[in-house]
């Protein structure tokens, strides 16, 4: 494994990217054009296959296998019956391996509400445009640019009616929703961002904003960007599901991306039926509601995020846990995939897929293989030939492992 | 029109409207001061336009009576004195002292509270559900 290591970049670039400084790392991690290749093709196939288990339990109406309110079964049949008005927008396949040599496998697919936005389409690419690496072609990374192709499919139906996007928390949240804000401005469609918590429904007119008294409802909107999951909402805030999902009834023209059905994909319970399905797809690791026989094996919670509440089982004991709030929730096992190490950190690769097209390549790496958002995003570039021996990077080359 | 017609000096309405309705002819401008426009040659004359000068003056007051009237007996009671002050501020002028809701409204496309009209943009609401906080638990993965 190859990188450069640079000097820490000056405060005033992430200053000036209004990106919060702590978790900054200056590493370049240097892969090759078949690496590159290799993800972009993984994701592919993997969404192809995800998509068509999601349409299959869909179809045969067991979603309650897979975590999901029979409430929000009906919005469910009906949004992903209508994929092209309701588009799925946004998700991340974390894989393990792809890098020396090791064979890429699906950890989860983040469907609804994934994280790194900023940091991969826009933090890596000025890392690497700080030390002229020329990201424009060397890295595998046009996330911006595809989500603005997204919101251009939205533009004919959406243009000139009320746009809201919305998310339910401070720091990340908010890069990540503004930057979903400016491809949707740079396409055409402009909008209103409010918190969560000031986003309402009205039994008459759906979803809105009101005024500070709430006594008159301010706009009204048809379209959605949340960055608030459906899970979430199922478990924590069922009145606010059941009568999002009301209004989404009544109203088809109502649209919220990521669309219900993402939740199907989000499930972790999706996992084992992937292996059984798709027993050729290499990507998917075996799985199982109950703890496999004879393997080393990860369990995590069927709707757990950031890598809270998983735990290593190797060796018939427990190897290393995170702690959080999931710990109620039914657990999937999965058989445990090697993640690439430098010898330090474990690195894991996050794969964006928007609108069905992969489009957007970052690595998180970690001390330890539970790898969660408060490790450090790595930026990338692709080998494209003579970059080791440039006089000017040659001095910040070190080879790992 | 009333309202309009009482804020009109007699000199504008000397040089901007027709009087063909009081006799044929066009009024003169307003002396300003007795005599300036001559004491003896045109007393005549205008002897003989004062007859419809307090014509037209009467039915100026009648209507600016029957204004009054009109606004004491629909005016709504419940306006308070500083959406009444809005009203007649709103865009820059006072010319429209009348508070008719929904057309000059003081809260321009609002719905007024005395009369109950609601607007098309800005609706009274009947919300059913609000965003809520969560337990700590991460919204991104």
């Amino acid at each position: 494994m190859d990188l450069f290591r640079f000097p820490p970049f000056p405060d005033s670039l992430y200053d000036a990217l209004g990106y919060p400084k702590e978790g900054k790392c200056s590493d370049i991690l240097i892969i090759s054009r078949e690496e590159a290749d290799a993800y972009y093709a993984a994701a592919e196939r993997c969404f192809r296959d995800v998509d068509s288990a999601a349409e299959y339990f869909i179809g045969s109406r067991r979603l309650d296998e897979l975590g999901i309110p029979d409430y929000a079964v009906p919005v469910i049949e009906r949004t992903y019956r209508e994929y092209m008005r309701h588009p799925h927008m946004l998700g991340r396949f974390d894989f393990a391996g792809g890098l020396d040599g090791l064979p890429i496998k699906l950890l989860e697919f983040n469907a609804d509400t994934p994280f790194s936005i900023f940091e991969v389409s826009s933090l890596q690419y000025a890392l690497a445009k700080h030390h002229e690496l020329d990201p424009d072609h060397f890295q595998y990374n046009s996330l911006f640019e595809q989500l603005r192709d997204f919101f251009l499919d939205l533009l004919p139906a959406h243009a000139g009616r009320g746009v809201l996007f919305t998310n339910a928390a401070d720091g990340e949240d908010d890069l990540n929703t503004l930057i979903i804000k400016d491809a949707a401005e740079h396409a055409g469609l402009t909008g209103t961002y409010l918190h969560w918590t000031d986003v309402c429904i009205d039994r008459e007119r759906g979803l809105c904003s009101v005024d500070k008294s709430g006594t008159y409802i301010e706009k009204i909107f048809h379209l959605m960007i949340k960055m608030v999951p459906w899970d979430l909402l199922f478990l924590e805030d069922e009145h606010m599901a059941r009568e999002l999902l009301r209004s989404m009834e009544r109203d088809p023209g109502l649209v919220v991306c990521n669309p219900p059905y993402a939740a199907v994909y989000q499930s972790k319970a999706l996992l084992p039926f992937l292996r059984r399905i798709f027993p050729l797809n290499p990507h998917f690791l075996p799985a199982d509601t109950a703890p496999l026989p004879g393997v080393d094996q990860v369990s995590k919670p069927i709707w757990g995020r950031e890598g809270r509440n998983i735990t290593f089982w190797e060796n018939g004991g427990t190897t290393a846990a995170t702690d959080g709030f999931y710990a109620q929730q039914p657990f999937i096992y999965q058989q445990k995939a090697e993640l690439a190490c430098d010898g330090t950190h474990y690195y894991q690769a996050g794969v964006f897929i928007s609108a069905e097209v992969p489009c957007g390549l970052g690595f998180r790496r970690g001390t330890s293989r539970i790898i969660t958002t408060d490790d450090a995003m790595v930026g990338h570039i692709v080998d494209h030939g003579d970059i080791r021996n440039r006089p000017a990077l040659r001095r910040y080359l070190i080879s790992l492992n | 029109m009333a309202v309009h017609l009482s804020r009109i000096s007699p000199a504008d309405m000397a040089t901007e409207y027709d009087n063909s309705h009081m006799g044929g002819t066009m009024l003169t401008p307003w002396p300003e001061t007795p005599g300036e426009r001559g004491a003896g040659d045109d007393s005549a004359a205008k002897k003989d336009k004062l007859p419809k000068l307090y014509g037209f003056f009467a039915i100026l007051a009648m209507a600016s009576l029957g204004w009054v009237g009109w606004r004491a007996f629909f005016s709504p009671p419940e306006l308070d004195e500083e959406e009444e002050t809005q009203s007649s501020t709103r865009g820059g002028t006072s010319s429209t002292p009348i508070f008719i809701p929904g057309v000059n409204s003081a809260r321009s496309g609002s719905e007024s509270p005395s009369s109950g009209f609601v607007s098309p943009s800005r609706p009274r609401a009947n919300i059913t559900a609000r965003g809520g906080s969560f337990s700590g638990m991460s919204t991104g993965s």
